[in-house]
């Protein structure tokens, strides 16, 4: 009985969301290019791809793609530099490169197809929407479509997510709206070292850069 | 002439406070009325003279006096009421010398002048808000809004929606709205994280100034009630047995505002991703016997010493005042700020 209850109301919840985002659409927000220097280092991209084959056989594919690079994607991130972190993982049916980094964004991507451009031309074939390809020739598409599949990065002052809004109660609906058109999303990031970029911790680990 | 109240702006924010507290007691503070006060010490870390050559961070380590607090202006105490919470912290630095840090567990403020504060504070006057019925709940659920809670479960006499019409008004009064409508209820006072609101200068030795930020974290890390049913004293009760076994130990972190970054401005919020350093850690022992001593004790947010100073935020500016104000109204000791009467 829970169950049937539980499955009426999530009915009534789709409904209520696709009326709503009719009645009082919630637009992405874009955030805006900050100057900071602490704003442009540690910053995260979260690139969330869809499997084109979601089967055991197709995940398969997807991780022995990544195995089979290793060493291009190694070596591609120490030459890029500006590098704290990647991940790559396999959540649910996605392909996810989890990165922080320093820097300008549209750089960093254009760094990733200059240093191993040929992984991600192999990444794109196992993933459900690719871009053109070869991704070299075809940059701008490229940093496009990467910007379309990152998760969105909910920010620390929920009040800035929805500006436009002139009702306070309405903030939970904004973010049910919200969630309803990017289901990936970044809640929330802890570091343990911010505002420091990896030129200045490898120099101050004597590590060489 | 500081605490003077020349412009009546003192009189006023006093006042309004009172309006959102109707049973508030003469000769007590305006808010924050019921408090616990603890002794014990603070120790700097190795780092934080490389930020601030302020006294209490010169390495010695320093005698402190802690007032822990309920936000509500009311005599009552209400410890599992969903308010927020105070650590009134004062460093003895020698004779007739203190410094005072006071934080609260929100991190923004409502308001970015004193003129808004009267405003939100006026908005804050509680008015009789009865338990929603069932066609209250299928509205909100058809709006798509959460279902109502009530701050205080004794009280049904509210500010909430005086406040939050004030904040649909007021784009400046909403980080501070939408982080206590996020407000929960701490197992202790020991476990809750506490900001200054303000931005403050910090002066190294060098004469190198940053702008920066203070928060009290706890080392036992921070832990709700939940939806657990406690006694209306518990945190009192709970912070007594907690120091009979052990200091109460909090973490003194300091974040440096990055490019860009408001530092007059206490109700934006920085990003997570600035500079943060450790600046020592306080260590709790006992109880301050003395509760009435301890009532009467000034803090003051502007009371501070050369290495670690007020911005210009006008609200820091006006509680200065604020503050004095309120401590002569109760009788208070320690005010006015600087001026070593005790």
């Amino acid at each position: 009985m829970s169950r049937l209850v539980a499955a009426l109301s999530q009915l009534m919840e789709r409904a209520l969301v696709r009326y709503w985002k009719w009645r009082a659409p919630v637009p992405t927000p874009v955030w805006e290019w900050k100057t900071s220097l602490a704003d442009n280092v540690q910053q995260q991209m979260n690139l969330i791809m869809p499997l084109a084959d979601t089967t055991a056989v197709g995940r398969a594919k997807a991780v022995q793609m990544v195995a089979a690079n290793i060493d291009e994607l190694f070596t591609g991130l120490n030459n890029i530099g500006t590098v704290h972190s990647a991940r790559f993982d396999l959540i649910g049916d996605n392909l996810c490169i989890i990165t922080v980094y320093d820097g300008d964004h549209e750089v960093y991507i254009r760094d990733f197809i200059s240093v191993f451009g040929s992984v991600f031309d192999a990444m794109i074939k196992v993933v459900a929407d690719p871009p053109p390809s070869p991704c070299e020739d075809f940059p701008a598409d490229f940093v496009k479509w990467v910007s379309t599949h990152e998760a969105f990065q909910v920010p620390g002052d929920l009040s800035l997510m929805f500006p436009g809004e002139q009702n306070l109660l309405n903030l939970s609906r904004d973010l049910i709206l919200l969630l309803d058109d990017n289901p990936n999303v970044q809640i929330g990031r802890f570091s343990g070292y911010p505002a420091l970029s990896v030129a200045q911790l490898r120099l101050a680990a004597g590590i060489e850069w | 002439m500081q605490g003077q109240d020349v412009d009546g702006l003192s009189g006023r924010l006093y006042d309004a406070l009172l309006l959102d507290y109707p049973d508030h007691q003469e000769g007590t503070r305006p808010v924050h009325t019921v408090g616990i006060g603890a002794t014990g010490y603070f120790v700097p870390s190795l780092g934080a003279r490389e930020y601030s050559r302020a006294v209490q961070f010169a390495g010695a380590t320093i005698a402190v006096t802690v007032r822990f607090s309920n936000g509500s202006g009311s005599p009552v105490e209400h410890d599992d009421a969903l308010d927020v919470r105070g650590m009134a912290a004062k460093f003895h630095l020698g004779t007739d010398r203190e410094a005072d840090l006071i934080m609260i567990t929100l991190p923004v403020f409502f308001a970015k002048t004193p003129e808004d504060f009267l405003g939100f504070a006026r908005a804050g006057v509680p008015r009789f808000d009865p338990l929603p019925t069932w066609w209250d709940r299928l509205v909100d659920k058809l709006l798509l809004r959460p279902d109502p809670t009530r701050p205080d479960p004794h009280n049904p006499d509210d500010g909430s929606a005086g406040v939050l019409a004030y904040a649909n008004r007021h784009a400046s009064a909403r980080p501070g709205t939408i982080a206590a409508l996020m407000l929960v209820t701490p197992t202790s006072y020991a476990r809750a994280t506490y900001h200054a609101l303000h931005t403050f200068k910090a002066t190294n030795a060098d004469g190198l100034v940053r702008y920066v930020r203070l928060s009290w974290e706890p080392v036992a890390g921070v832990r709700p009630i939940g939806g657990a049913e406690v006694p209306e004293d518990y945190l009192h009760q709970e912070l007594g047995e907690r120091l009979r076994h052990g200091p109460a130990r909090f973490v003194l972190r300091m974040v440096v505002a990055g490019e860009g970054d408001d530092v007059d401005d206490p109700t934006r919020l920085w990003d997570t991703t600035r500079l943060r350093v450790v600046m020592g850690e306080l260590f709790l022992t006992e109880l301050l016997e003395d509760e009435d001593a301890c009532e009467r004790l000034s803090f003051n947010p502007t009371r501070t010493v050369t290495g670690l100073e007020c911005s210009d935020d006008p609200i820091l500016a006006a509680r200065r005042d604020a503050y004095e104000y309120s401590c002569r109204r109760r009788g208070g000791t320690g005010c006015p700020v600087g001026g070593g009467g005790r």
